[in-house]
C-alpha cells in the first residue's frame, strides 16, 4: 500500500512503514489444519453485538477509563466465566486489568491450559485493544449460545489484557481539539487554522514542481533538544517539523521514549534507547512478566499490534535468527498455525523479523513473542491487525485507492478536511487540510465493515489456537485381581491435544540443560516444562505399591505423533501408571485416578474394584 | 622494598597528580581513629545495623544522608547511605560510586566491610586530606545489607544464636550442640570423600583426565562430564551464531576415578531427613543456599541482573529483575546516571582473596582495549595493595576450567554494570578467617582448622561423631559449626584493604572543569564567548568504550545563561561530546600529549557590562560553573 499523502509513518516492529507493500504469495494449505479436534473456523455462531457491547463505527475509540469501567461491569455481569484482576498500575497510576475468562465451574483458571493475550504495547497502534474488547464481549456473550465457545471456555482459560499502555493510549485518543480530553500542552502539532483538527500542511518548494511537500499541521521547531509530555527528552526530527511544547530543559542529555515492545527480557538490547533502562523496567511490562510466570498453565502468548491496514499479518519468533535455528518440531508448529491463518485470512502471511531487516541489520530485542519462546518455552506470536475501507475488487487487500473511495463514498469524506490556503509563520503560503493526523497515520481510522470482518476473524483465530492446547486424558483405567487378594490398577494416559505437554522443545532444552552443575545444583534450574502427574485415591483400601503421585513424564501431542507416525498407523502414544491396592477386609472398593499437567489440564476417572 | 618500588612505579605511570591518582601512599595505613570490633560474631543483625546507620546520619548531617531504596521481599527497608558533602553540591551533581555488601545471604561479612567503610569515611572527614577531598567531590552510595532478609536468616541460623527461629531454617540441630551442621552417610554414589590430611574435612570427588584433575559427577550416567569448554557460551547482548542458545556438548574423554565407591559419602544438612544435600564446597554455605526466598527453586540475587541472563541458569529466577531487591537497586542505579562504578562485595571461600572483573564469561580481549587496560591497571593496584591478590574472571578461573561450574554464573551484577550500563565494576571475593601461619599469603583449610583449634578452642569445626538418626540409620554429624566468613585480624586487614582500594577507585572518576572562560567583542553589540573545558580526571567522560558502543554515555552539556541579552545562532544549550581522561590519552600517547581539553563557543547579542554564566555538566564527570562580565 503506498504511503498516503507523503507524511511520516509510524514505526512498528522494525521501524519500517506500517503500510507494507503486499505480497500476495501462494498459500500452502496443510490439510492438518482443519482436523478432528482443532477448531473449525466456520463453526462459530454469528455475533451481532448491541451498541453497549460493541460499536464498529465508534471513533475515536473509548478512552482507557471507560474501557476499565466496562470491563468491571462485565466482571459483575458474568461472574461464572470471567474475573477481573488488577495486575498492576501504569506509570501514571492507571489500573491495568487482566480478564481471566474460563468456566470456573469446570475448574480454576490455572487448572486448564491458558492463553495470554495482550494489546496496546504500541499506543499509536490504536485498533489493537479494540480487537480484544470485541473478543471479550463476544466470548462472554456467546458462552452457552455458541457450542464452540462453550467448549473452549469449559476446557481452556484466556488471560486478556486489552491495553498495556493506557497512559499513552489516552494521549493518542485525545489528539485533536475537537476530541474530548484534548490538552494542547500534551499534543504535538497545532491546529493553526482552528478547524478543530490537526490535519496536514502542503506546499510546493517550487511552483513548477508536481509534487507537494507535506508536514503535519503545526509550527516548525528550531531547537535541538525537547522534552515530551512524558518527561523524555529527545532530539527533534526535522522531518516532522512538529512543535512540542517545552516544559523545561532537561540536563540529562539524551533520554528517549521507551518502546514497550523492546522492554521484555529476551535478547534485550542495551544500545536501543527505546528498550528502556533495563529489562522489565516498565511497570506495565513487569506486571505482565510477573503474572505470566506465576501461572504455570500458560502455553501461548499472543501480542496484538496494529500495523495492518490494507492487510493484516502475523509475526513469529525468532526475530534475530533464521527459522532453522529453532528446533524443527517447534518450527513445524509455527508453520501449521501460519497456514491456518492464510486459510482464514486468504493471502495473509506470517514471518519473523529476521527476514525483514528493513535495511538496518540491527538486532531487534526485547519483543514479547521472543521472550515467550526463548525464556518461557511457550509459543509466542504477534498479530498486526487493523483496517478500514472496502476490498472492492476482492483481492484480499484494501489499497489506498480503495480506501479513498470508501472514505468518499461510504464515509462522506468525514475524516479529511478540504485544502484551504494559510499563511504559515515560517513556511509562508501553504495549504492546510487533507486527512486528519492520527497516531496510526494520516488516513481513515480502522472502523466500519472492515473492522467487523477483521475482529470476527481475529476471534475465530484465537479460538482455533486455544483448541490446539495439550489435553491429558485417561484413556483406559483397568484393574486386575492378584492371587494374594490385592488389585493391580493401571491407568493409561495419553495426550488428546495437538501440542505436546512440554509445549515446545525449547522448554525441554531450558529444563534439561546440561548447564546444571554439581556444586550449587541445589539452586535448581527453574523448569519451564511440567510433566504429567498421576494421582490415585482409594475408598475402602490402601495403596501398597506405587508412588503417589507418579510422574509419568511428557506426552506428545498430535502435531508430533501424527507427523511422525501417521503413515505407519501407529496407535496413539500413551503411558501407564500402576499401583497395587490392598482392599479392606470387606466392603466396596473403588479408586479415583486423576492425571494432570500444568499446561495440559486434567482428567479424572473412577473405577470400582469390588 | 619491592612493594615500595612498585608503588613508586605506579605513581610515576599514573603521573603526579593534584588529585591523588597515585593515592596508594596518600592514605595513611593504620589510620584507625575509629573503634571497630572485628571480633564480634555473629555480626550485628538488621535492627542494630539500621539503628547505627540512623545514628550516623544524625551525627554527620552535612555529609551523610540515609535513604531507603525500596523494600525487601519480607518488607524490610533496603538502606542506602549517601555520603557526600552537601555544601559542595547535591549527590547527583558529582561522580558516584555504588558499593554493596551482603548481596548473597550468607556472605554477611559484606555488611561489616560496608559499615567499616562508612564509619571510617565519616569519622575522618576533615581529618584525612584525601577523604575530605573525595567526599567533597564525589558521592558514595552504600548499601550494607542488600539481601537484608537472607542476611538475617543467615545470622540467626543456629539455635545457639540470638533470634533463631527453627521453622525458618533448613535442617535442624539433631544432636543438640546448638548448631545445624552436617551429616555424612556412606554412599557409593556420593560426591565426597574424607581428606587424608584432616578427617574433619570432606573433599569433593575428582577424577584425572590425562593428567589433569577435574571435578566429576557421579551419576549413573558416567558420561555426564562438566567442562565449560563443552558448553556453548551464550547470552551476549549481540546476536551471534544461529544456534547460540543450544548447547553443543562434547564427548567426554575417558576418566579414571580416584576414590573407590566404598570410601565415598553423601553429605546433608543436619536434619530430620536428607532434604538438603550439600553439593557446594563453599564453607559458609553449609547446605543452606546463598540465596533468599521460600519459593522453589529460589532466586540467586547475583543471577537476576539483566545482562546475559539465562532461563537455564540455576537461581536465575523467572525473569531478569524479578527479585524485588535487585529491581530496587536497578531503578536507583539507572536513575542516578552519575554512577560510574559499581563495587559488589562477596565472600567466596578461597585460600587467597581475589576480585572478579567483567565480562565473567568472555576472554579479556572481548573487551575494547581501552577498557581492558583499565582493569589491568586497577588490577595491578589491587595486587599491590593486597600483597599479591589477583584479578580474574570466570573465563580464566581455575575452578571453571576444572569443571566445577560448567557455564553458570550468568546474570551477575558486575556484568550488568559493564555490559548494559557501560560503567566499570568489580566483584571482590573475600573470606577472612584463619591465619597465614606459614606466611605464604595463602590461608588454606588446614590453616583455618589450626586457627580454629589453637585460637578458638575448636568451637567452629566439629569432628564427625556417630548419631542414630530417626530415619536414616547411623549417620555422622560434624563439619563447620557456625564458622564466620571473616573475623579478627584478617578481617581488620581485609576491611582496611577494601577501604583504601575504594578511595583509590573514587579518585579515578572523570572530573569536568571550566579551565578558562573568555569573551571578545566581534561586532557592535555582539560577543563571542569561549569556554575551554577540561577533564582533569583519570577516566574519560564517557567512562568506558562500552558506554559509547551501547549509546549509554552521558555527553557534556554546556549552557550559556544571560539575563540582558540573547544567544545567536546555535542555541544556549550545546552538546559538547566527550573529553578523554588521563587513562585514555596517557595510555595512547605517553606523557607527551594532552588531550584533556575542548572548546565550546557561543555568540551573543549583548551590551558591555552584561553578565554571562557558563555551566557545564556531564553526568559522571560532575559540574562546573563560571561567570564573566562582557567588556569592550
Amino acid at each position: 500500500m503506498r504511503d498516503l499523502e507523503g507524511t511520516q509513518m509510524w514505526r512498528c516492529y522494525r521501524g519500517s512503514s506500517i503500510l507494507r507493500s503486499s505480497i500476495i504469495g501462494v498459500t500452502m494449505v496443510f490439510l492438518m489444519v482443519v482436523s478432528v479436534d482443532a477448531q473449525r473456523f466456520e463453526e462459530f455462531v454469528d455475533f451481532e453485538p448491541t451498541g453497549e457491547q460493541f460499536d464498529f463505527d465508534r471513533w475515536p475509540y473509548r478512552l482507557p477509563e471507560a474501557v476499565n469501567a466496562r470491563l468491571q461491569e462485565l466482571a459483575e455481569k458474568y461472574p461464572g466465566i470471567v474475573r477481573a484482576h488488577h495486575i498492576g498500575n501504569s506509570r501514571e497510576g492507571r489500573k491495568l486489568l487482566m480478564m481471566e475468562i474460563t468456566n470456573f465451574e469446570t475448574g480454576d483458571g490455572d487448572s486448564k491450559p491458558g492463553l495470554w493475550i495482550e494489546a496496546g504495547v504500541h499506543p499509536n497502534e490504536t485498533p489493537g485493544p479494540v480487537y480484544l474488547e470485541y473478543f471479550i464481549e463476544r466470548t462472554l456473550a456467546m458462552y452457552g449460545v455458541d457450542p464452540a465457545v462453550s467448549r473452549i471456555l469449559d476446557t481452556r482459560t484466556f488471560y486478556v489484557v486489552t491495553d498495556l499502555n493506557p497512559d499513552s493510549r489516552q494521549l493518542a485518543l485525545t489528539s485533536h481539539p475537537a476530541w474530548p480530553g484534548y490538552k494542547e500542552e500534551e499534543q504535538p502539532g497545532a491546529d493553526l487554522n482552528g478547524d478543530g483538527y490537526i490535519t496536514q500542511m502542503r506546499w510546493k518548494e517550487n511552483p513548477t514542481e508536481d509534487e507537494y511537500q507535506y508536514l503535519p499541521e503545526g509550527r516548525l521547531v528550531d531547537e535541538d533538544w525537547h522534552m515530551d509530555p512524558l518527561g523524555y527528552v529527545w532530539r527533534s526530527s526535522s522531518a516532522t517539523g512538529w512543535e512540542i511544547k517545552d516544559r523545561e530543559r532537561d540536563w540529562t542529555g539524551r533520554r528517549e521514549q521507551p518502546d514497550y515492545n523492546r522492554n521484555f527480557g529476551a535478547e534485550w538490547v542495551s544500545e536501543d534507547p527505546g528498550a528502556g533502562e533495563f529489562p522489565f523496567s516498565l511497570p506495565e511490562i513487569y506486571a505482565v512478566a510477573k503474572e505470566m510466570t506465576d501461572r504455570k498453565n500458560i502455553f501461548f502468548m499472543y501480542d496484538i499490534h496494529a500495523g495492518g491496514v490494507g492487510r493484516e499479518w502475523m509475526i513469529r519468533p525468532l526475530s534475530n535468527q533464521p527459522y532453522q535455528a529453532m528446533h524443527h518440531e517447534d518450527n513445524d508448529f509455527y508453520k501449521r498455525i501460519e497456514a491456518a491463518w492464510s486459510v482464514l485470512s486468504p493471502g495473509d502471511q506470517t514471518f519473523s523479523d529476521y527476514y525483514t531487516p528493513a535495511g538496518t541489520g540491527a538486532t531487534i530485542g526485547g519483543l514479547p513473542p521472543d521472550w515467550a519462546y526463548l525464556h518461557q518455552g511457550i509459543y509466542g506470536f504477534g498479530a498486526e491487525v487493523g483496517g478500514s475501507g472496502i476490498d472492492y475488487d476482492g483481492s484480499g487487500e484494501v489499497t489506498s485507492e480503495e480506501l479513498e473511495r470508501w472514505h468518499v463514498e461510504e464515509m462522506d469524506g468525514q475524516f479529511a478536511e478540504p485544502w484551504v490556503p494559510y499563511d504559515h509563520p515560517q513556511l509562508g503560503a501553504i495549504e492546510i487540510g487533507g486527512y486528519r493526523v492520527s497516531p496510526t497515520g494520516p488516513f481513515p481510522p480502522s472502523i466500519g465493515d472492515m473492522m467487523r470482518i477483521r475482529t470476527d476473524r481475529s476471534f475465530r483465530y484465537l479460538m482455533y489456537v486455544a483448541s490446539l492446547a495439550p489435553e491429558v486424558r485417561i484413556i483406559d483405567l483397568m484393574s486386575m485381581e492378584n492371587a494374594d487378594g490385592t488389585f493391580t490398577v493401571n491407568a493409561d494416559v495419553a495426550n488428546d491435544g495437538w501440542i505436546s505437554t512440554y509445549v515446545t522443545q525449547r522448554a525441554l532444552e531450558i529444563g534439561g540443560s546440561s548447564n546444571v552443575a554439581g556444586p550449587g545444583a541445589s539452586l535448581n534450574i527453574r523448569a519451564r516444562d511440567f510433566p504429567a502427574m498421576v494421582e490415585i485415591s482409594v475408598d475402602g483400601g490402601e495403596i501398597v505399591e506405587g508412588e503417589v503421585p507418579q510422574n509419568i513424564g511428557h506426552l506428545v501431542g498430535k502435531f508430533t505423533y501424527i507427523r511422525q507416525w501417521a503413515d505407519e498407523g501407529q496407535e496413539v502414544p500413551s503411558k501407564t501408571a500402576t499401583w497395587v491396592v490392598r482392599p479392606d477386609a470387606s466392603g466396596a472398593v473403588s479408586v479415583e485416578v486423576r492425571v494432570s499437567a500444568h499446561k495440559a489440564g486434567n482428567d479424572v476417572r473412577t473405577l470400582k474394584l469390588r | 622494598m619491592r612493594v615500595f618500588l612498585l608503588m613508586l612505579l605506579m605513581v610515576s605511570i599514573m603521573g603526579p597528580s593534584a588529585y591523588g591518582q597515585g593515592s596508594l601512599n596518600a592514605i595513611v595505613d593504620g589510620l584507625t581513629n575509629i573503634e571497630y570490633d572485628f571480633s564480634r560474631w555473629p555480626y550485628p543483625l538488621y535492627a542494630e545495623v539500621s539503628e547505627r546507620l540512623q545514628e550516623l546520619a544524625v551525627q554527620y548531617p552535612e555529609i551523610a544522608n540515609l535513604q531507603t531504596i525500596g523494600k525487601t521481599a519480607e518488607g524490610r527497608d533496603i538502606w542506602l547511605m549517601e555520603i557526600t558533602s552537601s555544601s559542595t553540591g547535591s549527590g547527583d551533581s558529582k561522580p558516584g560510586l555504588w558499593i554493596d555488601g551482603n548481596l548473597h545471604a550468607h556472605e554477611v561479612n559484606g555488611r561489616v566491610r560496608a559499615m567499616y567503610f562508612i564509619e571510617r569515611l565519616l569519622a575522618t572527614y576533615g581529618v584525612d586530606e584525601v577523604v575530605t577531598r573525595l567526599i567533597d567531590s564525589r558521592v558514595f552510595y552504600i548499601v550494607p545489607m542488600f539481601d537484608a532478609d537472607g542476611g538475617e536468616r543467615s545470622l540467626t541460623r543456629h539455635p545457639a544464636w540470638t533470634g533463631h527461629e527453627p521453622n525458618r531454617q533448613a535442617g535442624s540441630d539433631l544432636n543438640g550442640d546448638g548448631y545445624i551442621s552436617s551429616m555424612r552417610i556412606k554412599d557409593p554414589d556420593g560426591w565426597w570423600y574424607e581428606s587424608p590430611q584432616d578427617s574433619r574435612v570432606m573433599l569433593r570427588l575428582r577424577a584425572r583426565d590425562d593428567g589433569r584433575w577435574n571435578y566429576v559427577a557421579t551419576e549413573h550416567d558416567e558420561t555426564k562430564y562438566w567442562r565449560s569448554s563443552g558448553q556453548q557460551v551464550v547470552g551476549s547482548t549481540t546476536v551471534g551464531a544461529a544456534s547460540r542458545w543450544m548447547s553443543t556438548g562434547e564427548g567426554p574423554p575417558p576418566i579414571e576415578h580416584q576414590v573407590p565407591p566404598e570410601e565415598r559419602y553423601s553429605i546433608y544438612t543436619e536434619g530430620m531427613d536428607s532434604s538438603y544435600p550439600i553439593d557446594d564446597i563453599n564453607l559458609t554455605v553449609n547446605g543452606f543456599e546463598r540465596n533468599v526466598g521460600m519459593e522453589s527453586p529460589p532466586s540467586d540475587f547475583n543471577r537476576d541482573w539483566g545482562a546475559e541472563w539465562r532461563p537455564d541458569e540455576p537461581g536465575g529466577g523467572p525473569f531478569p529483575f524479578s527479585v524485588p531487591e535487585v529491581r530496587a537497586a536497578a531503578y536507583f542505579i539507572t536513575e542516578h546516571k552519575n554512577i560510574f562504578f559499581q563495587y559488589n562485595m562477596h565472600a567466596d571461600q578461597t585460600a587467597r582473596n581475589y576480585t572478579a572483573r567483567p565480562g565473567l564469561h568472555h576472554p579479556y580481549d572481548w573487551m575494547a582495549p581501552e577498557d581492558n587496560e583499565f582493569y589491568t591497571r586497577i588490577g595491578a593496584v589491587w595486587s599491590a595493595m593486597g600483597g599479591g591478590n589477583i584479578i580474574e574472571n570466570n573465563y580464566y578461573s581455575q575452578e571453571i576450567a576444572a569443571g566445577a561450574y560448567t557455564d553458570v554464573q550468568h546474570g551477575c551484577e558486575i556484568d550488568w554494570a559493564y555490559i548494559s550500563r557501560g560503567i566499570h565494576a568489580l566483584m571482590p571475593e573475600g573470606m577472612a578467617i584463619g591465619k597465614d601461619y606459614d606466611g605464604d599469603r595463602y590461608v588454606t583449610v588446614q590453616e583455618i582448622l589450626r586457627w580454629n583449634d589453637e585460637d578458638k578452642e575448636g568451637k567452629f569445626w566439629g569432628h564427625w561423631e556417630s548419631f542414630q538418626h530417626p530415619t536414616l540409620g547411623v549417620v555422622e554429624i560434624g563439619g563447620p559449626l557456625g564458622i564466620p566468613p571473616a573475623l579478627d585480624e584478617r578481617m581488620r586487614e581485609e576491611s582496611n584493604l577494601h577501604y583504601r582500594f575504594l578511595l583509590h577507585i573514587a579518585d579515578l572518576a572523570p572530573a569536568l572543569k571550566i579551565a578558562d572562560l573568555s569573551a571578545e567583542r566581534i561586532a557592535e553589540g555582539e560577543y563571542r564567548v569561549v569556554a575551554r573545558l577540561q577533564n582533569q580526571g583519570y577516566l574519560a567522560t564517557y567512562v568506558s568504550r562500552k558506554a559509547l558502543e551501547i549509546r549509554r554515555d552521558n555527553p557534556i552539556l554546556a549552557r550559556l545563561e544571560i539575563d540582558t541579552g540573547e544567544v545567536l545562532g546555535g542555541g544556549a544549550l550545546q552538546n559538547a561530546g566527550h573529553i578523554l581522561g588521563k587513562h585514555s590519552y596517557l595510555w595512547r600517547w605517553g606523557a607527551g600529549a594532552d588531550e584533556s581539553t575542548k572548546t565550546v563557543e557561543w555568540r551573543v547579542r549583548a551590551e558591555s557590562g552584561a553578565e554571562v554564566s557558563i555551566e557545564v555538566r556531564a553526568a559522571q564527570a560532575g559540574r562546573d560553573r563560571r561567570t564573566i562580565i562582557l567588556e569592550g
